[in-house]
């Protein structure tokens, strides 16, 4: 179903949509939780508090990307959710996202520096920069959360070139973010 | 340390969730693309390559062609064997004589032979796998075995055939010889019949297996080696 079909039926207060929803975008919303989080029961609660979350901001909202607009609300509640576990027990695994973490070395004297917004921008403008088709694999392992064999069967590629690709994208953006002040 | 790490983290997943959503989507409907400027320069480049080895073997053959149109060694080939069969005459001469030629052999066979060994520069080698197809090529040839390869050369004198077949026809009977020949030889006339120089044709003594069913211990008729000349003269 079309996101704007899905959409209406939000708007229409109909059931279905979160069905709907579940059909589209159930597994990129569970695996976007699970590289955060590492429980696999703590995403499927995130993925309904997505979906109830959804279902409150609409029909006052009316999404023109579907996908995103789910990403972006399971990211924050993941993240309150993470907060919320770490101050309960530190540690813990965070799967994808912590692939990003070797671009951001352990500096103490940066760290009192680090400028969200800079990193945000400075991220948006790493992404932008990259070829159409370095951008998809990125865009898709960090943002939507996909796994390397489904990337490289997504767009046509083998697995190594994926798995190589994202390496070398990884080094690229720790030298970005050195060169712009952020690490 | 640990807990600023996580909060970097942290920040690196709600920035990620951050990014354009334009190009979040736009990357779920990127497929990989073949560079078409690519295939094409490839297409471009190997037709290229064609054409110049096309006119370069072109160009060879008709050099080659046109020095072989000029190699007296052709012509020189047809005076070799009528001269051979002059200088037979008078070996037989000689024989009657009570003189043996030195190499104990006739002297017609020995010609042959010369005349083969140096047909083969002219001829074709082909694989046992060819033979059937030279026999149904349609066109009148000669073929060769010196016993280690097969060669075959084709003649346009389709006229020279039916001498041929009369220059058998007249040495019908087993020619006989002590000597075993070193070169076997065959005419074909294209529609699978086959003649050797010591059988008449026939329609049967076609296919590889037949071909090579003959008798080593036979000398060609004098007829058989004038009409061979002749096929190389008038080809």
């Amino acid at each position: 179903m079309e996101d704007n079909q899905i959409v209406d039926l939000y708007w229409e207060r109909s059931e279905r949509a979160i069905k709907e929803t579940d059909i589209k975008y159930g597994r990129m919303l569970k695996s976007t939780s699970l590289s955060l989080l590492s429980s696999n029961e703590d995403a499927e609660e995130c993925v309904n508090d997505t979906y109830l979350a959804a279902w409150n901001r609409m029909p006052e909202e009316r999404p023109i990307y579907l996908g995103v607009f789910l990403s972006r609300i399971i990211r924050n509640i993941s993240v309150s959710r993470y907060r919320a576990k770490h101050r309960e027990k530190r540690g813990g695994a965070y799967a994808v996202t912590a692939e990003l973490l070797e671009c951001i070395p352990d500096k103490s004297s940066i760290e009192n520096d680090f400028d969200n917004d800079r990193l945000k921008d400075a991220l948006n403008n790493f992404i932008i920069s990259q070829s159409e088709e370095k951008r998809a694999m990125f865009i898709r392992r960090y943002f939507w959360s996909e796994n390397i064999s489904d990337i490289a069967a997504a767009i046509g590629i083998s697995e190594s070139k994926v798995k190589t690709t994202l390496f070398r994208m990884r080094i690229a953006l720790r030298e970005l973010l050195e060169k712009e002040g952020l690490l | 340390m640990k807990e600023s790490k996580n909060e970097k983290l942290l920040v690196l997943y709600e920035a990620i969730g951050e990014i354009d959503p334009h190009v979040a989507t736009a990357a779920l409907k990127y497929k990989h693309k073949t560079n078409i400027k690519s295939i094409r320069l490839v297409i471009v480049l190997a037709a290229c390559i064609c054409i110049l080895a096309a006119t370069l073997i072109v160009g060879m053959n008709l050099a080659l062609g046109g020095a072989k149109g000029e190699d007296p060694g052709d012509k020189n080939l047809a005076e070799d064997a009528e001269n051979a069969l002059t200088e037979e005459a008078e070996d037989v001469t000689l024989a009657t004589d009570g003189t043996q030629p030195e190499w104990g052999v006739p002297d017609i066979k020995k010609d042959l032979e010369n005349l083969l060994n140096e047909s083969k520069a002219v001829m074709t080698a082909i694989d046992d796998s060819e033979v059937d197809t030279v026999l149904y090529n349609g066109r009148l040839s000669l073929m060769l075995s010196d016993g280690a390869k097969l060669y075959f050369k084709a003649f346009e004198n389709v006229e020279n055939a039916e001498a041929l077949k009369d220059s058998l026809s007249v040495s019908g009977e087993l020619l006989g010889g002590a000597e075993t020949l070193k070169y076997k030889v065959w005419i074909s006339f294209g529609d699978g019949r086959v003649v050797t120089p010591y059988l008449e044709y026939s329609e049967e003594n076609i296919f590889y297996g037949i071909l090579f069913d003959y008798s080593p211990k036979v000398l060609p008729s004098d007829e058989f080696v004038t009409e061979l000349i002749n096929l190389f003269e008038n080809n």
